[in-house]
């Protein structure tokens, strides 16, 4: 006890690195990183190995059927399928980030720890989008090399190196990112996991079947869901071309933002419960 | 040093403290005592930045927490201890606290060690009793060295040694020139360790003294207990204006406001033979339970006085 502390101060490399130990001390940061690559893969890469491994007799055409259901670029259309799912896992990670720390109440020590509560928040936000994007990356990477042997023998490859592989593959993990960074703002917003959880995955689960009944301006209104801005954003650029892939980064840079700014005044400006 | 200034908190409709100021000096232990609901919690929390003031100001050493650059190394915080999450080991616990100010796992060894949780620093926190829990909030407390403690009922669920060692631990700190606040319900305990006591009941100070003036406070009344053959005839000679008698269940009489001596003197007088007579002070619980008791009739009192806010 009469050791003699050097006085140090909570800068931001100092807040990541907390937030990192906190992140991986606890089991079910694997149990979620684990699901999010594992369905990313299973969903993207599932239908074309499982299409390969068919034999010639049942299914003399394999390129067909997988021309048939995932379109002229099956290498990156796939993992659509994955981003598609994997974003729930992302979300719900993106919310626990925050809210498993207030739910025990271990919030009271971080924060008392660092008043200025405002680091912490970022330090939260950087970390969630990072996790989220680097899971994203991962398992697109492992996705899409692992396709690319039986793609290739069908005719249908695609090289790592081509503009649009690049681009649906940081697309999507730009995309995952950004549904983390979205949820740990509602995470600090709502004061606990389920209700957080609740309204991201109602966000990304049933606004986008809801909205479109709200006459008038539902059309609109689906299209600036994060979902849809999703899909813009890592639907090949061939297909899409590169405005509606801007068009879909922006509206999702817009949901991140306004909810992070919404969520951090309040973070800052209410209690600690 | 800690200071608190016309410190207000409501939430919603209730009232939780109420226009409070008090100053806790460094080198002393100074004890925050009140019933449960007083506003001990809330003030604690207002002084660690966790709960904003609706009117007033906090301050730890010169500052409110939010405007230091150290936070840690001014204020160590204990406010409950199952402030942990259970699936973390005590360890990554208190390495994820101490990294925030850029501490390695060199300071977590040496507060685990001084805590006696070194040998179950692995463990996760949700396996631990709340006397454990307890040593790992003071340990997290203790974490930045710093020069102020809060510690919110740091007694609660420890086992004797608990106690005692938690009790030497605040001397030493004090001893050392810290500031040193700590709560608790239980006057009995504040006894113990406590050189000055802030008393709080309804959200108010009720008393901000020494310890040692607060037990002679106490002390000012004498009780006799005695057993006579005739209890009754001893009752009649005992009134007089300014005592209580009262019969006890044991079939004794109480007597509030006379000497033993005079008590005795009394007895004899009459021819009437004691069997016991003994005398007590009253005790500390009674002393704190006196004084919460008037700052309830003070603050029930439909036309209070001394600007009381309706």
């Amino acid at each position: 006890m009469t050791t003699t502390t050097l006085r140090h101060s909570p800068t931001a490399s100092n807040l990541l690195r907390s937030e990192l130990i906190k992140l991986r001390s606890l089991r079910s940061t694997y149990w979620a990183a684990a699901l999010t690559v594992l369905s990313i893969f299973l969903m993207s890469s599932g239908l074309i190995l499982a299409v390969s491994v068919v034999p010639a007799d049942v299914n003399p055409d394999p390129g067909a059927v997988i021309l048939d259901q995932a379109g002229e670029t099956p290498s990156v259309t796939t993992l659509a399928f994955g981003y598609s799912f994997a974003q729930y896992v992302v979300a719900i990670l993106g919310v626990l980030i925050i809210s498993a720390e207030r739910g025990p109440g271990l919030l009271n020590m971080t924060l008392a720890a660092v008043p200025q509560r405002t680091p912490v928040y970022t330090a939260k936000l950087l970390l969630s989008g990072a996790v989220g994007f680097g899971l994203g990356l991962v398992a697109s990477l492992i996705s899409f090399f692992s396709v690319q042997p039986a793609l290739a023998g069908l005719g249908l490859g695609a090289d790592i190196r081509d503009v649009q592989s690049i681009q649906v593959i940081l697309g999507g993990s730009v995309y995952l990112g950004l549904i983390a960074v979205l949820s740990t703002a509602l995470g600090a917003l709502f004061k606990s996991t389920a209700s957080g959880g609740g309204v991201m995955l109602g966000l990304l689960l049933f606004a986008p079947g809801l909205v479109g009944l709200i006459p008038g301006i539902g059309g609109f209104l689906s299209q600036i869901l994060p979902t849809s801005a999703g899909r813009m954003l890592y639907q090949p650029v061939g297909t899409v071309g590169w405005s509606t892939v801007l068009t879909g980064l922006f509206i999702l840079l817009g949901w991140a933002v306004i909810s992070a700014v919404i969520a951090g005044v309040l973070f800052k400006r209410r209690d600690v419960t | 040093m800690i200071e608190v200034t016309n410190l207000t908190k409501r939430f919603g409709e209730t009232t939780a403290v109420d226009d409070i100021s008090f100053t806790v000096q460094p080198g002393k232990v100074t004890g925050f005592l009140g019933p449960n609901g007083a506003g001990k919690t809330t003030t604690m929390r207002a002084i660690a930045g966790l709960n904003l003031p609706t009117a007033g100001t906090t301050a730890v050493n010169g500052k409110a927490m939010n405007r230091h650059a150290s936070p840690m190394h001014e204020l160590g915080v204990l406010l409950d201890a199952n402030d942990v999450h259970p699936g973390r080991t005590a360890q990554a616990h208190l390495e994820a606290l101490a990294a925030t100010h850029g501490m390695g796992r060199t300071r977590v060894l040496e507060v685990l060690d001084a805590t006696g949780l070194a040998d179950v620093a692995g463990r996760r926190a949700g396996t631990f009793s709340l006397g454990m829990r307890q040593r790992l909030g003071i340990a997290a407390a203790l974490l930045g060295d710093p020069a102020s403690f809060i510690l919110d009922e740091p007694i609660n669920g420890l086992d004797p040694d608990g106690v005692l060692w938690v009790r030497r631990l605040l001397r030493r700190l004090a001893d050392d020139g810290r500031t040193v606040f700590l709560s608790s319900h239980l006057m009995s305990e504040m006894a113990q360790v406590a050189d000055h006591l802030i008393v709080i009941g309804r959200g108010r100070i009720i008393r901000d003294s020494t310890m040692a003036e607060v037990l002679d406070a106490g002390t000012d009344q004498t009780r006799v207990l005695v057993k006579a053959t005739d209890p009754g005839r001893l009752a009649e000679a005992l009134a007089a204006p300014g005592v209580t008698v009262t019969r006890t269940d044991s079939g004794g009489l109480e007597v509030i406001g006379l000497e033993a001596v005079a008590v005795f003197t009394a007895a004899a007088a009459q021819g009437n033979p004691l069997h016991e007579l003994t005398t007590s002070t009253a005790s500390l619980e009674e002393a704190y339970m006196s004084l919460t008791r008037s700052a309830v009739e003070y603050q029930t009192s439909p036309d209070g006085q001394e600007g009381s806010t309706p």
